[in-house]
């Protein structure tokens, strides 16, 4: 598990750091996507989730679900196009598992994607990502998680 | 304080200062996502703009129109209802209240988390609300207040690198009619639930004994943000490019999806109430309780009970409001610890209990 100013960040998730979410290929070619550990530090306590509804088209880079946290409302935009097969119900339930386990029980959506291999060339993953983490929190003035 | 510096340093943008006058809800709230698209395409700077609304209700961006307003009331009297892109509650407002939000890209503002940025805002506005002798402090989370009541609601949305913080002023309030279209945690709409939500809320008209003009609190609103950010603060006429984005705009707010985004019933945020009896008074609870999420939506405590400051159990409400639950104890033990209460035999145990009391499972 790598880690950038206390921040999980795993090695083996592939991430678009701008807009801070991870992605997670999955064996039968669906992606699961969700908030950083960075991102919810930044956020706070998640109080509302809105998910796009299973069977929705997302672009890259488009809203998947909003989430609320101390009333502020924040997309998270998804690192690759494609069609919503799955919303987080228990997260739905209680959107405080996003900060628990961002990258395990907390996960925001699972799609089919419509172009893998077009939409993830610019997705970090390994070491590049934790020193592409180090820059952005840098840019933030971010203490650490 | 490091996090204010960096903020001050990278805060020197120029800022529009816009009005763009009395509009419906949904031009008002069209006008949001325009700003934030132009924003995004680098068409638009940083933006200060006030907003002025004929009647309406305003939802949260999560909230549902179904549990929080009088959708019957609302149409019989003409009331627009809308949904912000912003989070927090439900509000009404009127040609007597007075918007403003700032929109920008991310960088304009002072770096730090949401809770810190939100923080640095609310004490600009509020900075700017004492300009008229008023005692506006910042209270977390997102509240502006005088001596412990609400004057003005604030909320923001962050949408990749485009910021927009909103908030209100009232400057007059009417509460019978405020009662009439929002649904607080009080049993009746009668004497006792005026003087509750006067307890808690507040006007400039009421602090100041007089009307301010709009033009006055707007003044002094700038002269808040320009005080504390040294932000270089021009007024402009409305962007002639936010016409480009209008359209669409609209289109997305006046979808019935859009209200419609969050529709749940009443049934799963059900107003409970209880009554506890210590050795340190009597203690009543009334809040709006998030069956799904195992969330206290709103709350209010009253009874029979002496604690000083007064403002000591407002404070209390605010920091419940939409807690989970499973912090209950702790938000109570802290408020209790961190701030100067003579609760005269009341212990934070009371307020607990008296919320676990009125919960279903209790």
């Amino acid at each position: 598990m790598g880690t950038v100013r206390g921040c999980e960040i795993p090695e083996d998730l592939m991430y678009n750091v701008e807009n801070n979410v991870w992605l997670r290929k999955e064996d039968d070619g669906s992606v699961t996507i969700g908030m950083t550990a960075y991102a919810c530090a930044l956020a706070g306590q998640i109080v509302s989730y809105t998910p796009k509804a299973a069977g929705k088209d997302i672009k890259k880079d488009k809203s998947a679900a909003t989430v609320e946290s101390g009333k502020w409302v924040g997309p998270l935009k998804s690192p690759v196009g494609g069609t919503v097969t799955a919303i987080n119900d228990e997260v739905a339930k209680d959107p405080g598992l996003i900060n628990k386990d961002p990258y395990g029980s907390g996960w925001i959506a699972k799609l089919n994607p419509a172009d893998f291999a077009g939409d993830s060339g610019e997705l970090k993953t390994g070491a590049d990502a934790l020193a592409a983490f180090e820059e952005k929190m840098n840019a933030d003035g971010f203490g650490g998680c | 304080m490091a996090e204010r510096e960096a903020g001050r340093q990278r805060g020197n943008a120029q800022w529009a200062v816009i009005d763009t006058g009395l509009r419906d809800a949904d031009e008002n709230m069209a006008l949001d996502h325009a700003l934030m698209a132009a924003v995004a395409d680098g068409r638009l700077g940083a933006s200060f703009r006030f907003l002025h609304f004929r009647d309406c209700a305003l939802l949260g961006h999560h909230q549902s129109p179904r549990q929080e307003l009088d959708l019957d009331f609302c149409a019989r009297e003409g009331v627009q209802v809308q949904r912000r892109l912003t989070g927090g509650g439900a509000i009404i407002f009127d040609e007597t209240q007075l918007g403003w939000e700032l929109v920008c890209r991310r960088e304009a503002l002072p770096a730090g988390d949401m809770s810190f940025l939100a923080q640095e805002i609310c004490e600009a506005a509020a900075l700017g609300l004492r300009q008229l002798g008023v005692d506006a402090q910042f209270r977390p989370r997102n509240d502006i207040e005088v001596e412990g009541r609400k004057i003005s609601g604030t909320g923001g949305i962050i949408d990749g690198q485009v910021v927009l913080f909103q908030g209100t002023v009232l400057i007059d309030l009417d509460i019978p009619r405020m009662l009439r279209i929002l649904r607080v945690p009080l049993e009746k709409l009668d004497a006792h639930a005026i003087q509750s939500v006067a307890e808690r809320v507040t006007s400039l008209r009421d602090l100041l004994g007089r009307l301010p003009s709009k033009a006055e609190v707007k003044e002094a609103l700038v002269e808040g943000f320009r005080a504390h950010f040294a932000w270089d603060m021009c007024e402009t006429p409305v962007p002639e490019v936010l016409t480009t984005y209008l359209p669409e705009a609209l289109a997305i707010v006046r979808d019935p999806e859009w209200l419609q985004l969050q529709d749940r019933p009443r049934s799963e945020q059900a107003l409970l109430q209880a009554v506890h009896r210590g050795s340190g008074g009597t203690l009543r609870s009334e809040l709006l309780w998030d069956e799904r999420g195992k969330r206290i939506r709103q709350i209010a405590f009253s009874g029979d009970f002496f604690v000083q400051p007064r403002r000591a159990v407002l404070d209390l409400e605010a920091a419940l409001r939409n807690s989970h639950i499973e912090d209950l104890p702790q938000i109570v033990e802290r408020w209790y610890h961190e701030t100067p209460v003579d609760a005269l035999g009341l212990q934070p145990s009371d307020f607990v209990q008296v919320v676990r009391e009125a919960l279903p499972c209790a």
